[in-house]
């Protein structure tokens, strides 16, 4: 079956629309103090995890900071508009682009550097974050901002934001962010990976959560290649295929590398041990710790003695050449008493990556338009096993975030979208990214595999509140409607249009 | 299935239009084969003039540069006597669509569609560009904004053909400036446009000025009251904004899924702003 | 009607109606499935094809048009024993996720680098901008043309 593109705009599922009410308190120091969170989310006339969507978006509302007293109210509503539903973000986008704004329209009223208000309020590993989970795993917000401020985008902003042109004026935007990953407490976020010495002694991994393109394929052949030493012209692999690769759940929810690799490391160090315990009744030399698998080959590291992983294959069983192994990723214990059903949606999470953005922006006063010059991601998502991959994902989520932020609108009058092709839907081009630069804050996670946590969705949240926050910083005005279209901001920088931010 | 014709001479483009008068020629196609394909409308006959030699290319002759209808957008866009006389198009060319759709769309294509937005109009209008129009008997000229009636009208029966433009070379015009405002910065249908002709003297008057906008009515719209406004002055902020206010009042947009008519309204006037950047530049 | 052209270097003959979009063509008559089409109007570069050479788009031109041509699509960019440099390009940087954009990405690149053999990164990011990508952010894709454009590259990929 296929769908031409105007069926897949009018079927598909799309970010959930969301109407946000915001009251934020401080101290006279900064400290944050009280949060009121009322969220809406549109999800059409079909519930397509309207529910989980919401929950997510609840738990994130209050962002990466400590703040004592919080009262989150939030409400998925029917409607006859189209149909909102599972999109990356899930949730976390819209309220952070509610919330990261609330924080630089405190720290304006405080005159405060958003940076410093950041700083002060973010949370720590062991703090309670603003649901009340007390953070157990790696939390590296403060690192994240503390190395954009180190950043010469940041450091040189003042100097940048002088050179703007005849009629442009230039600003920048901070925003902080965080990104649960996994189903959370409820579901069992859970993956069973398989591992095989073939016949012909190459391993073979059955990569059983789906890779569309993000790459966690390859990633997986990297971590079973580390553990049993083969490069991977020594290595297959089985994409997702319910004959032939175990249950391992959605590609989605940042969770892939995560519970996959968990799995894949049991997997594959139980294999190692049969290989190279074979080897050692093989020899009859008294430990397999005398042996080492290299590529294509097990090498007795006394004597220098080396055959072929197919030998030892041909005298495993299949059963044996075979390694299946369970991985079932650790939930919040916390038992918030928030309402029936909050829990079972996912509430609350555990395990958070965190990243701090900054835009770098031009507006031009005449015609309104918005351009972003240049953008920096810097991210906590534990250690990186694949570079090249971990970018693609920030680089990637950044230019749809931008999208999200500035030109992508699925406004719909009576139930009916206005937008119905790509001439109408205006996703970014190759000439509305700027160049990005992406700094890593490598903070071993020590739940993950490698030490790694979640990196494909955080990046999507960033673009919305830096701009708008870079847009203030311009020209002192906010919009309160997204996306952030030149008309828009041209009303705003008129008067035109009274939107006073809630 | 549809009959489909792929003539080679003007000739066979007759005889093809005689046979089937309801057929509907096409030359790029980048507009109306979404037309077709999306069912918006129904033809039985098509005619493919993209192989019609005799109307492709650019020639010089003495102070008007001739351009073949079925001269493709890139083909402008690399072509030396266009890049050196009619800057305001290669500008406006610049900012029409993609590079793949500059391969296949051609400049009488963009003129016979009469799109409010379509690119090459408002330079093709300061420019003062006529048309030649076609047909087995004879072959007429009119003046641009005397061919394109309204949104997607032209004066055309289909016995004829737009085969060339006719450009004067633009004399002593030493400022040729183009403007789009799209809902981005590439590939993007335009919400406004502004193309003007300039020329400063050394001491910063306005010595002529020809400015018209796209996108902010049926058709192109130029204001000769705003011109006169700006003719034999000082280029200054004040007399532009005066001027400005002039413009705002004169165009008629629409509200569309691109903009609404007020941004439209108001960027048409602020478009002109711009033109302060030559203030003291009389090159 | 009978149509005549040559497709990835070898001269073809189909009998097809005339009015059969080339996007259709390509993938049903020749099973040449690396021509995508994903928006069927001109907005988003997946159908790019070269003709003569010249990046166009298939979703846009019926089949009579073929008559003549000499017609390059990804399939064709391949050599016996080797891939096109920008194809190994931008398998090397990164530029390919899902990799629906990425065959006419690449065409769009070929006729790019033609016309502007070094061009700069912000001359790349404006000549790819009829090609739309929702995976990348672009930025790998300008990172794999602007490396494709530095290395020396064989005749045949002129």
């Amino acid at each position: 079956m296929w769908w031409d593109r105007e069926e897949s705009f009018l079927s598909g599922t799309k970010r959930h629309p969301a109407r946000l009410l915001y009251r934020l308190g401080t101290k006279r120091d900064a400290t944050l103090h009280c949060l009121d969170v009322q969220i809406f989310l549109d999800t059409g006339p079909y519930d397509h995890l309207g529910g989980v969507v919401l929950a997510l978006g609840m738990e994130h509302a209050g962002g990466a900071y400590r703040i004592p007293n919080v009262s989150l109210a939030g409400k998925c509503v029917y409607t006859n508009n189209p149909i909102g539903g599972a999109f990356r973000g899930f949730g976390v986008s819209q309220v952070t682009a509610a919330m990261e704004q609330m924080i630089d329209m405190a720290a304006e009223k405080l005159d405060m550097d958003p940076l410093e208000i950041r700083l002060k309020n973010a949370v720590r590993r062991g703090d309670k974050n603003s649901v009340g989970k007390t953070l157990v795993n790696s939390t590296g917000i403060r690192e994240c901002l503390r190395t954009l401020g180190e950043h010469p985008l940041w450091k040189e902003r003042e100097k940048w934001k002088t050179r703007a042109g005849l009629f442009k004026r230039r600003g920048v935007g901070v925003a902080a962010l965080m990104h649960g990953s996994g189903y959370g407490p409820v579901v069992p976020d859970t993956a069973n990976a398989k591992v095989e010495l073939t016949r012909e002694g190459k391993i073979r991994v059955y990569n059983g959560v789906v890779d569309m393109g993000q790459g966690n394929a390859s990633t997986s052949l990297q971590i079973a290649g580390s553990i049993l030493g083969q490069p991977t012209d020594w290595m297959e692999l089985v994409l997702p295929d319910t004959d032939r690769t175990l249950p391992c759940g959605s590609a989605s929810a940042s969770r892939c590398t995560y519970t996959f690799g968990n799995a894949l490391i049991g997997a594959a160090e139980t294999l190692k041990k049969r290989i190279l315990q074979r080897a050692a009744d093989l020899l009859m030399t008294p430990s397999k710790d005398e042996f080492a698998l290299i590529p294509g080959r097990v090498r007795h590291l006394p004597t220098g003695k080396e055959f072929p992983a197919a030998a030892i294959a041909s005298f495993m069983d299949e059963a044996e050449r075979i390694s299946v192994h369970h991985f079932r990723a650790p939930v919040a214990p916390e038992n918030f008493d928030a309402g029936p059903g909050l829990r079972l949606h996912g509430f609350p999470h555990t395990l958070f990556s965190y990243a701090a953005h900054l835009a770098l922006v031009e507006v031009d006063q005449l015609t309104g338009e918005v351009t972003v010059c240049r953008y920096l991601a810097v991210s906590d998502c534990g250690t990186i096993i694949n570079p090249q991959i971990y970018e693609q994902q920030i680089q990637g989520a950044i230019a749809q975030g931008l999208g999200f932020a500035l030109s992508e609108d699925l406004a719909s009058t009576q139930g009916r979208m206005a937008a119905s092709d790509f001439a109408a839907y205006v996703i970014p081009t190759a000439a509305d990214v700027p160049e990005m630069e992406s700094v890593p804050v490598e903070i071993f996670e020590p739940t993950g595999p490698f030490g790694l946590k979640g990196i494909g969705e955080i990046s999507i949240n960033g673009p919305l509140p830096a701009i708008a926050n870079a847009l203030a910083d311009a020209c002192g005005v906010r919009i309160v409607d997204y996306p952030m279209t030149s008309e828009r901001v041209l009303a705003a920088l008129q008067g035109l249009e009274k939107g006073a931010p809630q | 299935m549809r009959r489909v014709y792929l003539p080679t001479t003007l000739d066979e483009v007759w005889s093809i239009m005689d046979r089937e008068p309801n057929a509907v020629v096409y030359a790029g196609g980048t507009d109306l084969l979404v037309r077709l394909h999306r069912g918006l409308i129904t033809v039985d006959g098509l005619i493919c003039i993209e192989r019609l030699a005799q109307i492709q290319g650019v020639k010089e002759e003495h102070d008007e540069i001739f351009i073949g209808a079925g001269t493709t957008h890139a083909e402008l866009l690399e072509n030396n006597v266009i890049r050196e006389h009619l800057s305001v198009l290669v500008q406006a060319l610049e900012t029409l669509a993609s590079p793949p759709i500059r391969h296949m769309g051609t400049i009488g294509g963009n003129i016979v569609n009469a799109s409010p937005a379509g690119d090459t109009l408002p330079p093709l209008y300061v420019l003062g560009a006529s048309l030649e129009i076609q047909s087995r008997e004879k072959t007429r000229t009119v003046r641009i904004d005397q061919f394109i009636s309204g949104p997607g009208q032209v004066l055309m029966t289909d016995k004829e053909l737009l085969t060339g433009i006719r450009i004067p070379k633009p004399k002593g015009f030493g400022i040729h400036h183009f403007e789009k405002i799209g809902r981005r910065k590439s590939q993007a249908c335009a919400i406004a446009s502004m193309a003007a002709l300039m020329s400063v003297s050394p001491d910063g008057m306005v010595e002529d000025i020809r400015p018209a906008w796209g996108s902010v009515g049926p058709t192109v719209v130029t204001c000769a009251e705003a011109e006169n406004i700006l003719r034999g002055t000082r280029l200054r902020p004040e007399i532009l904004e005066k001027a400005a206010s002039v413009v705002k009042k004169t165009v008629s947009p629409i509200d569309d899924i691109r903009a609404g008519a007020d941004y439209r309204r108001v960027v048409a006037g602020n478009l002109l702003l711009r033109l302060i950047r030559y203030h003291s530049d009389g090159t | 009607m009978n149509i005549v052209f040559h497709l990835n270097g070898e001269e073809r003959s189909i009998e097809t109606p005339p009015d059969k979009r080339v996007v259709d063509l390509l993938r049903e008559e020749f099973g040449l499935t690396g021509t995508k089409e994903s928006c069927g109007a001109g907005d988003c570069g997946a159908c790019t094809i070269l003709v003569d050479g010249e990046s166009r788009l298939s979703c846009l031109m019926l089949a009579i048009q073929l008559q003549g041509r000499s017609i390059t699509t990804i399939e064709g960019l391949e050599r016996k024993d080797s891939i096109h440099p920008l194809q190994k390009a931008f398998a090397e940087h990164g530029a390919v996720q899902c990799g629906f954009c990425i065959p006419g990405m690449i065409l769009a690149s070929v006729d790019l680098l033609k016309r502007n053999p070094s061009p700069t990164r912000k001359e790349i990011r404006v000549g790819l901008a009829g090609n739309l990508c929702r995976c990348t952010g672009y930025q790998k894709i300008v990172d794999a043309v602007r490396h494709a454009a530095e290395t020396p590259c064989r005749k045949e990929c002129k």
